[in-house]
């Protein structure tokens, strides 16, 4: 193990009052480990049950049939399965593992309640088995890394409640002066993720398990990105340097190589991150102006973000003799390195022309990945196997294994990063290629999804090393933990705090007085993060010349709400954008480039994030109604060498209209102009139009009830982009 | 609405009526000398205010103690890096859970990276949003369209420049109608099927004619398009060159019966004779 058993030179919470009569009584108690040890566990299981998920889908991207023939492991309904799995319970657990472990410590106090921390924990797991169950069933918002609709949404907002108060209750019991530079990460993430939960989640219910977004349209764009952009901010990176500042340094027995810089950066890194969620629309119908705001506060990002990792391998400086031999150092180094490439990667796919060849492809993918599986990965299993030996005070089961599980997994990232990276370089450039004569070189876009397969197998091999790596580790560390006997309640002793106190030496630094003042330091970090939310949030919400409106544009009937309701539940946005850009490519290819104001009914938008697909903002009329009908019984039938699978279950089940009304009010609730007839004579407008509907179908020779879910979504298919088409000949 | 425009417009601008630089009279020109005088008076008693600011606080603040020399190399300096040997002079006087703190000063190297990106980011706002319109996407887009059109008109100059309407001929050579079939698939199956046996357009295999039946008239139909038949015009998708090819590629299909042919539409034409009686 590499960590001295020798005490730390310089102890003293409160140095003022050294050599100054008395000292302070000790207090003896003791830090709460069995929390630590059950969110190691949920961490350990979820990981592998989220990378098991990872496989699968990626397995979909090349055999279809992979779907296991039903939609409930289907790719649209299990791919926010596979996300919502990895970020929230196996970062999430790691996180409360992490924090747990390390705020006692670091705090000189046991956690604030016993109870709120079973709370937590158990609340937590019970969200984590709820997104499990509703996913599949297709029970989704459809905004990506916020899928959960809105009852699982407000227990999301009372355990994350649940776990402030947990820690604020720690902090403010503490045993300790200061607030080491972790706990300023673990209050800036506690107090952002609030806020971006809680905006994100504004949702109108029309039932238990189906809601619409307040936002429409371009305004519910720039919310969810401002809140996914955001969610790798302060889910994915700040909760993890505040790991990292504790575990590193206690890993490797060397100082924190600078005070200072863990101030700027810290300071910076959240005030600058907030700003930089634009950089997801590039090229997209939202303004200008927050696109640029976006490019440049990506760019200004660069150096903030580095500032975390400098310190973290400039705090290796001088035990680069102990990385050579500790694996757990070197997952670290690994962890951290891929934190800087992610992180250079951000700011320039952030640059517009970067932007316009990278996004919508693989590209994007990769990059993700490597921050999610080295950054985030790599640190939680270097954690778990510095932790576990140490709450349960036995030696690690196989540090062989160990060292297989770090060489697997680097070779698992390598795999599956530098496929992708060729994928979306590819495909990006194969979408943009032009023949001399002037026409798209590959105008079917399936040419360019057939090109990527092998590509798309590597990506797989690699995954599978990945979780190959993450079972050994399970299985190692369940070894371990069975050879030693958890140390539920490690003693502990300190001095107690004494109020009476003045500053001297280096505790006159200005950031000292932050450090002794959390509520303070928890405003602080609020009013950072708000100023760049609400610069740009509030102007798309008030300037109405931000979305300009367009008189063609009209609400969607009933039947088309309920299609467009099935578009979201079978997660076709997975695969499908909506969102034509202003590029010569986009236009030859799919039409007219997408207007702002054309959204504004869109509750939610539902431009998508990849292409695996073609872009369905033009699909309407571009295909008779019989060309939508086999494509989704099978899409082999209308392309060739498809890799979407088939949807037959739609031709089957009978459309839900019991609802019909109500989602008619809710959206009305929401600003869709329908009017009270509208509401209440929906389904009879519904079935007209499925009635319509199915005798064209019947004129092609197929024989389809009307009731079908196919109907109504063939029917919004059909009213996709065609709103514009309108007003062209009154335009010329 | 643009703010920086708004800014840059409405608000700062004055009117040029107003401005005090146009002097019309003595009393304009001894206004605006005073002015001058008692601007440059103004800055002088702040120099002198600063200057005895600084030497007040010299004298009132204790002799600083004397810093180490620096014996750091140039590499050293710029990386904002210590010896490790000097690290017992700059661990801070605190600890947390045995964890110290180094007092190292953030790297030169990695201040400079961080006010270059600052500088960019305004230089970029400027350049965009006051002295460019803003309207970023639209004008790009714009450009790049722009461009395309007279790449593809210099390019049909190019290959194609002596094919139109009124000097195409029929291709004869296998080489030519070959490409005429592949872009045939391409393009046309949709709508006339995968032997122009007609599906939702017409049967083209048999003589009657909606539009013309000789490689005149075809190349004409497939140019221009009949857009209230549906059928679109494709003189932007392909060149005349391909136009030729297409439209001779089917006139050599006259007389070939493929299954499922659909029912004759317009006049039946006597010139278009199947190639292969010709």
């Amino acid at each position: 193990m590499n960590v001295s058993q020798k005490p730390p030179t310089i102890i003293s919470s409160d140095r003022s009052l050294l050599g100054q009569g008395t000292a302070p009584a000790v207090q003896y108690f003791n830090y709460d480990n069995r929390t630590v040890r059950n969110f190691a566990i949920a961490t350990i299981v979820w990981g592998v049950v989220g990378m098991l998920v990872g496989v699968l889908i990626a397995s979909q991207l090349f055999t279809p049939s992979a779907n296991l023939g039903n939609q409930y492991t289907t790719f649209g309904r299990i791919r926010p399965l596979h996300t919502n799995a990895v970020i929230f319970a196996f970062v999430g657990n790691a996180i409360f593992m992490g924090v747990y472990y390390s705020l006692q410590r670091l705090c000189k106090a046991r956690m604030f309640s016993d109870l709120l921390s079973k709370i937590h924990f158990w609340g937590w797991q019970a969200i984590i088995v709820a997104a499990a169950i509703t996913l599949p069933l297709g029970l989704t918002t459809s905004h990506e890394y916020a899928e959960l609709e809105w009852p699982i949404d407000i227990a999301i907002t009372l355990i994350w409640v649940v776990f402030g108060i947990n820690m604020f209750g720690t902090i403010i019991n503490r045993r300790e002066r200061h607030l080491y530079v972790a706990i300023w990460f673990y209050i800036a993430t506690f107090v952002t993720v609030a806020v971006l939960h809680i905006v994100n989640s504004y949702e109108m219910p029309v039932s238990l398990f189906k809601s619409y977004y307040v936002y429409a349209g371009v305004q519910d764009a720039l919310v969810q990105w401002w809140y996914g952009h955001n969610a790798v901010a302060f889910f994915l990176t700040t909760p993890f340097l505040g790991l990292m500042y504790y575990f590193l340094p206690k890993m490797a027995n060397r100082p924190i190589y600078s005070y200072k810089l863990s101030i700027l950066h810290f300071w910076a890194l959240i005030f600058i991150y907030i700003w930089a969620g634009p950089h997801h629309l590039l090229y997209t119908s939202l303004p200008d102006w927050a696109q640029s705001l976006g490019v440049v506060f990506s760019i200004m990002l660069i150096a903030p973000s580095w500032g975390g990792m400098i310190n973290g391998l400039l705090t290796l400086r001088g035990a680069w003799d102990k990385v050579r031999e500790d694996t757990i150092l070197k997952f670290m180094v690994v962890a951290v390195t891929a934190y800087g490439m992610a992180t250079f990667e951000g700011p320039m796919l952030a640059l517009k022309n970067v932007n316009a060849i990278a996004h919508f492809t693989d590209w994007v993918v990769a990059h993700v990945h490597v921050g999610a599986l080295g950054w985030n990965g790599f640190m939680t299993f270097a954690v778990l196997y510095w932790l576990i030996p140490r709450v349960y005070r036995t030696p690690l089961y196989s540090r062989k294994l160990m060292g297989v599980h770090f060489w697997i997994g680097t070779l698992g990232i390598l795999f599956y990063a530098v496929p992708m990276y060729i994928s979306g370089f590819t495909q990006g450039m194969m979408w943009k290629e032009f023949t001399p004569e002037g026409v798209l070189k590959y105008p079917n876009f399936l040419e360019t999804t057939l090109q990527l397969i092998p590509m798309h197998k590597m990506r797989a091999v690699g995954g599978t090393f990945y979780l190959l790596g993450a079972i050994l580790m399970a299985f190692n560390l369940f070894k371990t933990m069975a050879a030693g006997k958890l140390v539920a309640n490690e003693p502990a002793e300190a001095p107690a705090l004494v109020k009476a106190y003045v500053p001297t030496g280096s505790d006159t630094y200005w950031h000292r007085w932050f450090e002794r003042k959390p509520i303070p330091l928890l405003i602080g970090s609020l009013i950072v993060i708000l100023i760049g939310s609400l610069v740009e949030l509030v102007p798309t919400f008030m300037v109405s010349s931000n979305v300009p409106t367009i008189a063609s544009v009209q609400p969607y009937t009933a039947l088309e709400v309920q299609g467009r309701d099935l578009y979201i539940k079978e997660g076709c946005v997975n695969c499908h954008s909506q969102m034509v850009r202003p590029f010569r490519s986009e236009t030859e290819r799919y039409g007219e480039y997408s207007k702002a104001g054309e959204f504004v009914y869109d509750h939610p938008f539902l431009w998508g994030s990849k292409r695996i697909g073609p872009d369905l903002h033009r699909i309407g009329g571009k295909y008779p109604n019989s060309w939508h009908y086999h494509h989704m019984r099978d899409p082999t039938s209308m392309s060739p060498g498809s890799i979407m699978p088939s949807y037959p279950w739609l031709l089957e089940n009978k459309l839900d209209i019991s609802n019909t009304s109500d989602k008619l009010k809710a959206l009305q609730k929401v600003g869709v102009p329908y009017d009270d007839m509208t509401i209440s004579y929906a389904n009879e407008d519904l079935r007209k139009q499925a009635q319509q509907l199915s005798s064209q179908l019947a004129n092609d020779g197929i024989n389809v009830k009307s009731d079908r879910e196919i109907v109504a979504l063939i029917a919004y298919l059909q009213r996709l982009g065609t709103d514009i088409k309108k007003m062209e000949p009154s335009g010329k | 609405m643009n703010l920086f425009i708004l800014i840059d417009s409405g608000l700062l601008s004055l009117k040029p009526a107003q401005s005090i630089w146009a002097i019309s009279s003595g009393q304009d020109l001894v206004m605006l000398i005073l002015g001058v005088i008692v601007l440059v008076g103004m800055v002088l008693i702040g120099l002198v205010a600063f200057y005895l600011l600084l030497i007040l606080k010299k004298a009132v603040e204790p002799e600083p103690v004397k810093k180490p020399v620096d014996t750091r190399s140039l590499w050293q300096r710029l990386s904002g890096l210590h010896s490790l040997s000097q690290e017992k002079e700059l661990v801070m006087e605190h600890a947390y859970d045995g964890i110290a703190e180094l007092d190292n000063p953030t790297p030169p190297w990695f201040m400079w990276l961080f006010y270059s990106t600052i500088v960019f980011s305004v230089i970029y706002l400027f350049i965009f949003h006051v002295i460019g319109s803003g309207d970023i996407m639209a004008q790009e887009y714009t450009q790049e369209m722009a461009i395309a059109d007279q790449q593809r008109e210099e390019y049909i100059r190019k290959v194609a420049g002596s094919i139109n309407e009124n000097t195409v001929t029929l291709l004869k050579d296998a080489k030519g109608v070959e490409s005429g079939k592949v872009l045939f698939t391409q393009y046309c199956v949709a709508c006339h099927g995968d032997n122009a046996e007609g599906k939702v357009g017409p049967n083209l295999t048999d003589a009657y004619w909606l539009h013309g039946g000789d490689v005149k008239a075809v190349f004409h139909t497939i140019t221009e398009g009949v857009p209230e038949k549906g059928m679109i015009s494709w003189k932007k998708q392909l060149n005349p060159l391909q136009v030729q090819q297409v439209a001779s590629y089917i006139l050599s299909l006259q007389g070939s019966n493929p299954a499922g042919a659909k029912e004759p539409q317009g006049e039946k034409i006597a010139g278009a004779v199947p190639v292969a009686l010709r």
